[in-house]
C-alpha cells in the first residue's frame, strides 16, 4: 500500500469523523440529521403528489471507490400519504433510504478551494424490508398504482427532494495556487488538491483523503488510486496527515535549517541549497541531507573544521525522532560521533581537544536546532492548516481542537496520526403523542349581580364592592400531535373524571355525560363561593388530530382529563418504547360560573395583601430558621404553581388566621384560586410535608405568639364582616 | 606491525628528520599510526624501529613541552583495538621544525 501515492501530503479523515461532521452540518428538509429524527417530504412526480413522513432511526456513511459517498438512513414508522392523482396511504414503512452524491471541491472565493458534497446530482436507492414490502402490496390492493409503480415514484420523488437540498457546508477549506511552490507553514498552500475516498469494505477503515501536491516540479505526480488503504491508525475520531520525503525536505528541513543558522534555504549547501558550505561556530558544512527511515529520520552531512596545525575532514551522521502529545511534538536527536580525517603537519597537540567531542557537539547543537523547528512547524500549523482550518474567512467549524497521538515515519513518509473530536448534540427524543390546548371563553351573559358589602381585615371599615356573576359558555380546543410516530394516525379521544371511569367518545360528537363531577361556584361571596357534585355535559366535535370541547354554563366549574390514545393508517395502536399504547391527556378546566367584584376592591385586597406581607415578613425576621413563611402571591393570573404553593403554607402555619387569610386570598384570586387547586401542582404533596417538617419544634412557641397577635388582629376585622356582609341581588 | 629491532639510532632531532619521510613511511603502514602518535610518539617511534638517544628526547621535549604526561595505557589499548577510529590522524611530519632558540 501506498502511503502518499505519490502526492506531497496527504490529509486523511475517518468515516467516523466525516459523519460526524455531516450530521453537524447536512439538513435535510431543514432538520438535522442526528438520529433518531423525522422528516416530512413533499413528494411530487410522475403525477402525483403528496407527502411521506419518515422516522430515521440510523444514519451510516459509506465512501465509494468513485470518490462519493452513501448516506443511509435506516427508517421505521414511515409513511406515504398520497393526496393526488387519488388519496392513498402506505404505512407503516421500513427499510433504508441511500443517497449517494460526489464528494467534490468547489471554489470558496480567490484560490480558495472547499471541501463540499453535490447533492445537485445525488442519486437516491430505496430498500424495504420484507414486511415493508407486504404493507405495500397490502396497501395497494385495489388501486391503479401497482408496487413497482409506487416504488419508482417513490425513487423518483425522493431523488428530486433530495438534489433540492443545499449542499452542507464541509467545514476544510484550502488555497490552492497552480504552477507555484507551496508552502506547509506559516499557511498551508497547494500547487495541486485533489480530494478523494479511500474505500473499505469495513467503514471504519474507511477515509476521505486529500491529497496534495505543493512542489510545482511534482505537479503531474499521484495517482490516488495507488492508495489502497488509509493510514489512520486512532480508533477513534481518526485523522492522519502524511508528508512526502522530497516535500518534508524543500518545505519543513531546509527553511528549520535556515532559521536555525538564520538564513535563507538557497544559501545552504545541498540537499537545501546551491552553495559549497555554510560555517556556524567554527565547523564548515559542506552537505546536509535528510532520509526517512523506519522510525526516524536520517540526517547525514560533511563537515571540515581548519586549525593552525591541522586541517579535519568528516563527515556526520544523526537521527532525530519525534514524540507526540497533545499539540506538542517532542523531538529527541541522537548525534553519532563524527567520522573524521585529520590531516597535521606535525605533532599538534590542539587537534584531538578539537576535533574530538567538540566537533560532534557543535554538529549536535545545529541539529537540535533543525529538529525543533521542524516540530515547531509540524505541530505549529500544520495540522489544523491540513484540515482546512488555515483560510481566513473560512469557519473551522467542528475540525478544531485536532490532537497528535504519535508519528510514524517509515521510508515513504512522515505520519501526524492524530484524532479530531466533533462533537454532535443528538437529542433525546422518545415517541410519544401529546395532547396540547385551551379554554377560551365565547358567549357570556350575566345571570346576577349585586353590592358586596364586607369589611376586609386591614380595613377600618365595611365597604361596598359591586358585583357581577357570569354565565361562560367555553370552549376547549385541543390538538394532538405526534414525535417519532407513523404519520398520519387518528387519536381516540376519552373522557375521565379523577378516580372514576374512562368514557371513550365514540363518532365525531355528541355529547358525553360525566357523573359525580365536583363542580364549583364562586358564589355566595361571603364564603368563597360552594360545591356542588352533580353530572355534567360536555359537547364533543372531533376533526382529525383535533377535539373541541363544550361546556355547560348552568354546571359551574369543574375540571377532568382528556385522554388520548392513537392508531395508525392500518388501525394499529400507535406503541411506545416499551411496546405499551402511547397515551396522553390533557386536563381541561371548564369555568362556567364567574364572579367580578368591582369598586375598590381589587386596590382594597391589594392593600391587605401588603399589609398581611408585612406582618408575614416580621415573623420571618425574628425567626430566621422560619423557612416557609408564606409569601403573598400577587392577584394577577399567578402561575398554579406559585399559588398552590402559597395556600400550602398557609395551610401548614396551622393556625386559625390562616384559614382567614386562605379565605381572603381565595376571593382575592378567584378564577385563579380554582386553577390552581384544579392543577397537577395540587396533587404533589411533597411541598406540603416538606414545609412541615421543615418547622424545627422549637420555633413553634414563638412564632404562635407572633401568630396569635396577627389572629387577633384578623379576628375583629372577621366579625365586623360577617355582621355586615353580603347584601347580594338576584337577577 | 612493531618492529622491535631499532632500524635507526637518533640522537638528536636533527637526526629525526634526515629520518623523517622514512619513519612516515612506517608509520602510515601501521594500523591507526597517526593516532598512536598522537597518543604516544616515543612508544610509536620505538615501536617502528626508531631509537631515540636520551638527548634526543630532551630535545624534542624541549621543543614540545606537551609532550610531558603520556601514558602506555591509551596507546596500548589503541594499539589492540580492532575497530575503526571515527577520528583518523594522518602525519604530514613528526614535529615543527623551529628556529634554535
Amino acid at each position: 500500500m501506498s502511503l502518499l501515492a505519490g502526492f506531497d501530503l496527504v490529509t486523511e479523515i475517518s468515516n467516523e469523523t466525516i459523519l460526524k461532521l455531516l450530521k453537524k452540518n447536512l439538513q435535510i428538509g431543514g432538520v438535522s440529521v442526528v438520529p433518531t429524527f423525522e422528516l416530512t417530504l413533499p413528494i411530487s412526480g410522475g403525477g402525483a403528489s403528496g407527502t411521506a413522513h419518515l422516522i430515521v432511526k440510523s444514519l451510516d456513511l459509506d465512501l465509494n471507490a468513485d470518490d462519493t459517498m452513501t448516506l443511509s438512513l435506516g427508517f421505521e414508522k414511515t409513511s406515504v400519504n398520497v393526496t393526488s392523482p387519488l388519496p392513498l396511504t402506505i404505512c407503516p414503512l421500513d427499510g433504508t433510504l441511500a443517497i449517494t452524491a460526489a464528494i467534490i471541491l468547489v471554489n470558496a472565493g480567490g484560490s480558495n478551494q472547499q471541501v463540499s458534497v453535490n447533492m445537485g446530482s445525488a442519486t437516491v436507492a430505496i430498500t424495504y424490508s420484507a414486511q415493508a414490502d407486504a404493507t405495500i402490496t397490502q396497501d395497494l390492493a385495489g388501486t391503479p398504482v401497482s408496487p413497482t409503480t409506487f416504488k419508482s415514484l417513490a425513487v423518483q420523488a425522493l431523488t428530486s427532494f433530495v438534489q433540492g437540498v443545499p449542499s452542507p457546508t464541509v467545514p476544510m477549506a484550502f488555497s490552492v495556487v497552480p504552477g507555484t511552490d507551496g508552502s506547509l507553514t506559516p499557511s498551508l498552500q497547494f500547487e495541486k488538491l485533489e480530494v478523494h475516498c479511500i474505500p473499505n469494505a469495513n467503514r471504519s477503515q474507511q477515509a476521505l483523503g486529500l491529497f496534495g501536491i505543493l512542489l510545482a516540479a511534482n505537479d503531474s505526480h499521484g495517482n490516488h488510486a495507488n492508495k489502497t488503504g488509509t493510514a489512520i491508525t486512532a480508533a477513534h475520531d481518526g485523522m492522519c496527515i502524511s508528508i512526502s520525503p522530497q516535500a518534508f525536505n524543500k518545505l519543513v528541513f531546509c527553511p528549520a535549517i535556515a532559521t536555525a543558522l538564520s538564513t535563507s534555504p538557497s544559501s545552504l549547501p545541498p540537499s537545501c541549497g546551491s552553495n559549497t558550505h555554510f560555517s556556524t561556530q567554527g565547523v564548515t558544512v559542506k552537505s546536509i541531507t535528510d532520509s526517512f527511515a523506519t522510525g526516524h529520520i536520517d540526517i547525514n552531512g560533511a563537515v571540515s573544521k581548519s586549525g593552525t596545525c591541522y586541517d579535519a575532514s568528516g563527515t556526520f551522521h544523526g537521527t532525530i525522532i519525534f514524540t507526540a502529545s497533545g499539540s506538542t511534538l517532542t523531538p529527541a536527536i541522537h548525534m553519532d560521533q563524527p567520522n573524521v580525517d585529520v590531516s597535521i603537519p606535525w605533532y599538534c597537540w590542539l587537534v584531538a581537544g578539537i576535533v574530538l567531542g567538540p566537533l560532534g557537539l557543535v554538529l549536535a547543537g545545529v541539529l537540535d536546532g533543525v529538529a525543533n523547528g521542524i516540530a515547531g512547524s509540524l505541530a505549529g500549523a500544520a495540522l489544523s492548516n491540513a484540515l482546512g482550518g488555515g483560510i481566513p474567512g473560512v469557519s473551522l467549524g467542528g475540525l478544531s481542537g485536532a490532537s497528535f497521538s504519535g508519528v510514524v515515519i517509515t521510508t515513504a513518509g512522515l505520519t501526524l496520526q492524530g484524532s479530531v473530536p466533533v462533537f454532535v448534540s443528538a437529542p433525546f427524543l422518545t415517541p410519544e403523542i401529546t395532547v396540547a390546548g385551551s379554554v377560551t371563553t365565547g358567549a357570556s351573559h350575566i345571570v346576577s349581580s349585586g353590592t358586596f358589602h364586607t369589611q376586609l381585615w386591614c380595613m377600618d371599615h365595611a365597604k361596598d364592592y359591586p358585583y357581577t356573576e357570569y354565565a361562560q359558555n367555553q370552549k376547549g380546543t385541543y390538538n394532538v400531535t405526534g414525535q417519532l410516530v407513523t404519520q398520519p394516525f387518528t387519536p381516540h379521544f376519552s373522557l375521565q373524571v379523577p378516580g372514576g371511569p374512562i368514557q371513550p367518545l365514540s363518532g365525531n360528537s355528541g355529547t358525553a355525560v360525566l357523573s359525580n363531577v365536583e363542580c364549583h361556584y364562586p358564589m355566595p361571596l361571603a364564603t368563597g363561593g360552594n360545591a356542588v357534585v352533580q353530572d355534567v355535559h360536555i359537547g364533543y366535535f372531533i376533526s382529525g388530530t383535533t377535539i373541541q370541547l363544550t361546556n355547560t354554563p348552568s354546571e359551574g366549574d369543574y375540571y377532568f382529563y382528556l385522554n388520548a390514545t392513537a392508531s395508525d393508517c392500518n388501525g394499529n395502536p400507535l406503541k411506545d418504547f416499551e411496546g405499551d399504547d402511547m397515551l396522553s391527556w390533557a386536563q381541561v378546566q371548564f369555568e362556567g360560573d364567574h364572579v367580578d367584584i368591582g369598586g375598590d376592591y381589587a386596590a382594597d385586597e391589594q392593600q391587605c395583601a401588603a399589609e398581611l406581607q408585612k406582618l408575614l415578613q416580621q415573623i420571618l425576621q425574628n425567626s430566621k430558621q422560619w423557612q416557609y413563611v408564606p409569601t403573598w402571591v400577587q392577584v394577577d393570573f399567578p402561575p398554579p404553581e406559585q399559588l398552590i404553593q402559597y395556600f400550602r403554607d398557609l395551610v401548614s402555619i396551622n393556625e386559625a388566621v390562616a384559614d382567614e387569610i386562605l379565605i381572603q386570598s381565595k376571593i382575592a384570586h378567584g378564577n385563579s384560586f380554582y386553577r390552581a387547586i384544579f392543577s397537577p401542582a395540587a396533587t404533589q404533596p411533597n411541598l406540603l410535608r416538606t414545609n412541615q417538617s421543615a418547622v424545627a419544634q422549637s420555633q413553634i412557641a414563638a412564632l404562635t405568639s407572633q401568630i396569635a397577635s396577627l389572629t387577633e388582629q384578623l379576628a375583629k376585622a372577621n366579625a365586623a364582616r360577617i355582621a355586615t356582609s353580603g347584601q347580594q341581588i338576584e337577577r | 606491525m612493531s618492529e622491535r629491532k631499532p632500524w635507526v639510532k637518533i640522537d638528536s632531532l636533527e637526526e629525526l628528520f634526515k629520518h623523517e619521510a622514512e619513519i612516515l613511511k612506517r608509520i602510515e603502514q601501521i594500523p591507526n599510526g597517526g593516532n598512536l602518535f598522537l597518543i604516544h610518539p616515543f612508544m610509536l617511534l620505538a615501536d617502528v624501529g626508531v631509537e631515540l638517544s636520551e638527548n634526543a628526547q630532551k630535545q624534542i621535549i624541549r621543543q614540545e613541552p606537551h609532550l610531558s604526561g603520556l601514558s602506555a595505557v591509551p596507546y596500548n589499548a589503541l594499539k589492540a583495538s580492532k575497530a575503526k577510529q571515527n577520528f583518523r590522524v594522518h602525519l604530514k611530519g613528526l614535529f615543527e621544525r623551529k628556529a634554535p632558540k
